[in-house]
């Protein structure tokens, strides 16, 4: 299986690679097939929505195609798709601030299973999770940017400090600290009910 | 980041010595660890929700679509371009050439005409550079 976050890559992708560069658009389509779901559900954690997460992830992967040749065959395919696709979704945030947007479906892109305890527990405790839930899409939603990446790399790809380290090309230091930000600042928003 | 490295589970048995040093004699930070580990609990039982399977099925479709589209605006920019700066350029040969338009008008035409072309390049420098230079584009403000 290939290593996708670092710089080790395996001979199988390797060739996609190469092939996808030479033409080979059956060759780029199982390169695709191999990432989709993983691009489309780090979009979903930082955009919150389902059709901005489809869009940005297949418009990324499209802009790939586009620039193959400059891709370096002896570089995992994730990590350089990754990079376009954070352009496009840090530009997308940018104009939601700008234009004061909120989160589309605040509470329909995630599910936990706080909730699903909640339905066991009766209805005082329901209404206290369904608080909770709402009060920390919210908090997510609000991070910054940066904080809010690392946060969804950790905790909903359950990535490794290291492996987000050489995703975003930082230091595993800014991974931890941005990382604590992004906690303190839901510690902030979530007081009173956690 | 000691406290975050407990949290994750990322601290090597020498970091956790460290920590639990740390731990017995700072309170402050033995309250911090707990504030950390409930944010942990919670937002750790957090996944996302799942699309429909349907979506796979026509996700590399709507690529390609993406990709098509892509080469159809860079023909069609290039195609509009060459047509308004041919149409441009013969209007501006016409209005010199004729005797119909007083010389006054056609100087003040000619200077409305430059002057939106410089503010049109200005501007397109400006974003250009905003793009690609502004340090600052990733900053929160």
């Amino acid at each position: 299986m290939a290593e996708t976050t670092g710089g080790v890559i395996d001979a199988a992708e390797r060739d996609l690679i190469i092939r996808s560069q030479a033409g080979d658009r059956a060759a780029f389509g199982k390169l695709v097939e191999q990432h989709m779901k993983r691009a489309y559900f780090a979009a979903l954690g930082f955009l919150g929505s389902h059709d901005d997460a489809l869009d940005i992830s297949q418009e990324a992967f499209a802009r790939a195609f586009d620039s193959r040749a400059k891709l370096d065959p002896g570089r995992p395919f994730y990590p350089w798709v990754y990079q376009i696709m954070r352009r496009l979704v840090f530009n997308i945030s940018r104009d939601r601030k700008a234009r004061g947007a909120k989160l589309e479906a605040a509470t329909g892109w995630i599910v936990d299973d706080l909730s699903a305890r909640a339905l066991r527990e009766g209805p005082a405790a329901r209404l206290e999770r369904s608080e909770l839930e709402e009060r920390l899409h919210g908090a997510i939603a609000g991070l910054a940017d940066q904080e809010k990446e690392v946060l969804v790399l950790k905790e909903f790809e359950d990535l490794k400090y290291r492996e987000i380290a050489e995703l975003l090309e930082i230091p595993i230091g800014t991974v931890m600290s941005r990382l604590y930000s992004a906690r303190k600042s839901l510690a902030k928003r979530l007081e009173g009910v956690v | 980041m000691l406290v975050m490295g407990k949290v994750d589970g990322e601290l090597s048995p020498e970091e956790e010595n460290e920590l639990a040093a740390i731990l017995e004699a700072d309170d402050e930070i033995n309250s911090e660890l707990r504030r950390m580990e409930k944010i942990k609990t919670v937002t750790g039982a957090v996944t996302l929700k799942p699309p429909p399977d349907q979506i796979w099925e026509d996700y590399m479709n709507s690529v390609y679509q993406k990709v098509e589209r892509g080469v159809g605006w860079i023909l069609l920019s290039l195609g509009a371009i060459v047509i308004l700066s041919y149409g441009f350029w013969n209007g501006i040969k016409g209005l010199i050439e004729t005797s119909a338009v007083p010389l006054f008008l056609k100087g003040a035409i000619l200077a409305a005409l430059v002057g939106a072309a410089v503010i049109t390049v200005s501007v397109v420098r400006e974003k250009v550079f905003m793009k690609t230079k502004d340090p600052y584009r990733e900053i929160q403000r």
